[in-house]
């Protein structure tokens, strides 16, 4: 399963996504159509430095790194070592 | 007074001092007031008579305020929907509010053509303000009746407890269907101070949050703990952040000490207040954080403001002595008088104290508190199982309600896990009649209820544990909740 897959089904499963699972593609933008809350976005972040086991910088949480699936992949892989 | 009588002031004391920022968007106090009438004489002219119930379906926005104070201004009661909430949720609110003026984005639009002049109502300090809408246990939202002078007297308090002032700029994070929204916006005019509305995007991101605050210069913040716990967590806040805040207000739950003493020690400058008092009764006991020495300190939620009297009653109905925890029982000025259009469950909540002493009644709070010595009162849990959880007030029984709904389901119960930053996170246990994919039930709740009442974990089983005389085991799923 790829980084963005994991992110997926996380979304799907923890995030109230009330759509077609389908309709979540990697560059559907989570922001603009307010897919998180705050509380739910710390928590997201809290599953991906466990599951991935990297560390987000404070000044990485910025809308930047989080306006798509393939936004959030991205500043995941930069982590993972390869 | 009446609360919109303190823009009606401050219009005429500084007309051109900002009122509202949004955005990039700024708005006077005479802009403010001026759009205020043209929409009171367009909702009068829609049959808004003094007394109605005016529904906003409105994003806080500059137009939101000026509907808030148009409504008032006609006479009538204002009731924010919350714009994020499923149409169905907000369509119980509509309904239970006898509700007949719906005012969204199109209508400000529309409305917004009428003459400037103020229009001539005559109301009273006790008639109904606004109506705010708290979950409720049989799966029906409760309307909490609020007058103008509850929310005044709550106002003037503040206002000189906080000596807010014209030159303070106020944040306005809680959304306007959260009783936090009354100190933003009516002690922001009362003192003529502006109001920063501050963006749900920025309040995501700490980092972008501590930006924005030291940006807009705001000197006053408000808000519930897991907003504050965030910044101070993922914030990056070096010593002596936030430069211009001066004042820093919490309330809705328990803020942990540990990011409480955190968040002290890098914005050392600030003063800091811990609030309490349910939606019933505005804030009814207020404190100062006293300094935290370690992490398991606790922080008291205060002592009676200034008219109002606050009691602690013993399971045996007598007052707690020192030390001792009772439900807090609550009366003065800045209480409601019930709920809209539910006698009996006002009947329920509004009681004598002492029993048949008469006089007026107190309204019973459901909260345990603690009696110091020194007066102030510390929280010690719920009488029954209403929670918080992001300093949403959520009863389980609603969001087993809202459950039960599904035609799959068989049988549920939530429990609220404790979460450090969400003070509680809910989870759901459910017996489906046949196959069903937590998916699915997520996204039927998300259809009925506001995201905060929404579990964050969802697990199916076969069947709950059962205690000895057959009800469902809570105690049991809690247990496995927390220790999974």
């Amino acid at each position: 399963m790829t980084t963005a897959d994991k992110l997926r089904r996380y979304i799907t499963a923890e995030v109230v996504w009330t759509g077609p699972v389908s309709d979540l593609t990697d560059d559907y933008p989570l922001l603009d159509n307010e897919v998180f809350d705050s509380m739910a976005l710390m928590q997201m972040l809290a599953f991906i430095e466990e599951e991935f086991d990297v560390e987000i910088d404070d000044v990485e949480l910025t809308p930047r790194h989080w306006r798509t699936i393939a936004d959030i992949a991205a500043l995941v892989e930069s982590k993972l070592p390869s | 007074m009446l609360l919109h009588e303190l823009l009606e002031a401050a219009a005429r004391r500084t007309p051109r001092q900002v009122a509202i920022v949004d955005g990039e968007r700024e708005c006077s106090y005479e802009e403010l007031d001026a759009t205020a009438n043209r929409l009171a004489n367009g909702l009068i002219g829609r049959g808004v008579e003094p007394g109605d119930r005016v529904g906003l379906h409105l994003k806080k926005s500059v137009d939101a305020v000026a509907a808030i104070y148009a409504t008032l201004k006609a006479g009538a009661v204002y009731v924010p929907l919350d714009p994020d909430a499923p149409a169905a949720r907000v369509a119980t609110v509509v309904d239970d509010g006898a509700i007949a003026h719906v005012v969204d984005a199109d209508l400000v639009d529309r409305l917004d053509r009428g003459p400037t002049d103020a229009p001539v109502v005559e109301r009273r300090p006790d008639d109904l303000a606004y109506l705010l809408y708290t979950s409720g246990s049989t799966g029906r939202p409760k309307g909490v009746m609020l007058s103008h002078r509850n929310g005044t007297a709550f106002v003037e308090w503040a206002g000189r407890e906080y000596r807010v002032g014209a030159d303070d700029r106020l944040s306005s994070h809680a959304p306007l269907h959260f009783d936090l929204s009354i100190f933003d916006l009516f002690a922001a005019a009362a003192a003529g101070a502006t109001l920063v509305l501050v963006p749900r995007q920025a309040s995501m991101f700490p980092v972008e949050l501590a930006s924005f605050i030291e940006r807009r210069g705001i000197t006053v913040w408000y808000s519930v703990p897991s907003v504050l716990n965030a910044l101070v967590r993922r914030g990056a806040l070096a010593r002596g952040a936030l430069p211009e805040l001066r004042l820093v207000m919490f309330a809705g739950e328990v803020f942990p000490t540990a990011p409480l003493r955190a968040l002290m020690a890098a914005v050392p400058h600030a003063r800091f207040a811990n609030l309490y008092g349910p939606t019933e009764t505005n804030v009814c006991t207020a404190g100062d954080v006293p300094a935290l020495r370690r992490d398991d300190d606790v922080v008291p939620i205060g002592r009676p403001i200034t008219g109002v009297e606050v009691v602690a009653v013993t399971d045996d109905g007598g007052l707690a002595g020192r030390g001792e925890v009772g439900e807090l029982l609550v009366r003065g000025p800045t209480v409601a008088a019930g709920y809209w259009g539910d006698a009996a469950g006002t009947a329920a909540r509004w009681v004598e104290f002492p029993p048949g002493a008469g006089g007026d009644r107190w309204y019973r709070t459901g909260d345990l508190a603690r009696t110091r010595a020194d007066g102030a009162f510390e929280f010690a849990g719920r009488r029954d199982d209403q929670v918080k959880s992001r300093g949403y007030r959520i009863e389980l029984g609603d969001v087993e309600h809202a459950l039960q709904a599904h035609p799959l389901v068989a049988e549920s119960a939530v429990v609220a896990v404790p979460d450090e930053l969400l003070t509680n996170r809910l989870k759901a246990f459910v017996v489906a009649t046949s196959p069903v994919t937590v998916h699915e039930l997520l996204t039927d709740l998300a259809t009925r209820l506001p995201r905060a009442m929404v579990p964050t974990e969802v697990e199916l089983r076969s069947a709950l544990p059962r205690t000895a005389t057959g009800k469902i085991d809570r105690q049991q799923l809690l247990k496995e909740a927390t220790n999974p």
